[in-house]
């Protein structure tokens, strides 16, 4: 868990994975306010893990993959952004290391896909 | 503040030299469903025996409580659109045990989150019945969906 702002430690995760694939869709929550219960979910093993409606401030998706990525060394991450939500005001844009939880509008669709092959 | 959706791959499961393929086309909500099931037909069809999982909230629901009348039309449309495309892709669809998504205020419900599967084996080994998805209300009071999991494919991601 994140401890002070620009500091991301790594996550407890077990190193064997349980053959499950999870999907959870997020909304409203923005991100850091969701990473404690993305976190327990980790714990777990699963082989697959798939977030939809994740709130990220503005810009952010590459520092905050990232950041994914050092927290869960056990899980290869993808992250793809969508559309920009107003959620009232931007200059409340944290990191994820510093924020609180927001509001989002629920409704809002995420076209957005990702699909991987090897 | 900005959207995004999120996929972990465990290490030990994944080679982790994926290509990653995504894009993004904003339209009305039946619109946009056919042109993702038009994608994804079309990425099935040019690997039928690839073996393929495919989870999320695809605003598709097998069934719904509380809604509006005025909005069953639609939501009729767009539940066999979905049901349809796993049907005729031969897809298996694995259903939650109820309902995920929930909203107090209304008194609605649905099942809008899915795993489906394409050429693995989602059979409990120990009933020889179809599995179903377990649901856990977890996180915030205001999240409105539940997580859903389930094991596909007996061994294979393990």
């Amino acid at each position: 868990m994140a401890t002070s702002p620009g500091i991301v430690t790594e996550m407890e995760t077990t190193d064997q994975p349980n053959g499950e694939c999870v999907s959870w869709n997020l909304g409203p929550l923005h991100l850091s306010a969701a990473l404690p219960y993305i976190a327990q979910t980790m714990q777990k093993g699963a082989a697959v893990v798939l977030l939809q409606e994740v709130l990220i401030s503005k810009e952010t998706t590459v520092k905050v993959r990232r950041e994914l990525r050092q927290m869960f060394p056990m899980y290869e991450c993808y992250m793809s952004a969508g559309r920009h939500v107003d959620v009232g005001n931007d200059e409340d844009d944290r990191t994820l290391v510093e924020g609180t939880q927001q509001s989002a509008n629920h409704s809002s669709h995420v076209p957005t896909q990702t699909s991987f092959s090897n | 503040m900005q959207i995004t959706v999120v996929t972990f791959l465990h290490k030990q499961v994944f080679q982790t030299n994926a290509l990653a393929r995504t894009w993004y086309n904003p339209r009305d909500m039946s619109e946009l469903q056919r042109q993702v099931i038009l994608l994804l037909r079309a990425m099935i069809d040019a690997a039928l025996t690839q073996w393929r999982i495919m989870g999320g909230d695809f605003n598709a629901a097998l069934s719904r409580y509380g809604y509006a009348q005025s909005t069953s039309a639609l939501y009729d449309k767009v539940d066999k659109l979905f049901q349809d495309f796993v049907h005729s892709t031969h897809g298996t669809l694995i259903e939650s045990e109820v309902h995920t998504l929930r909203d107090l205020l209304r008194g609605s419900s649905a099942s809008l989150d899915h795993i489906t599967t394409w050429n693995l084996t989602c059979t409990n080994t120990c009933t020889m019945q179809s599995s179903t998805s377990k649901v856990h209300w977890v996180g915030a009071e205001c999240n409105g969906h539940a997580s859903i999991s389930c094991t596909v494919g007996g061994d294979l991601l393990t």
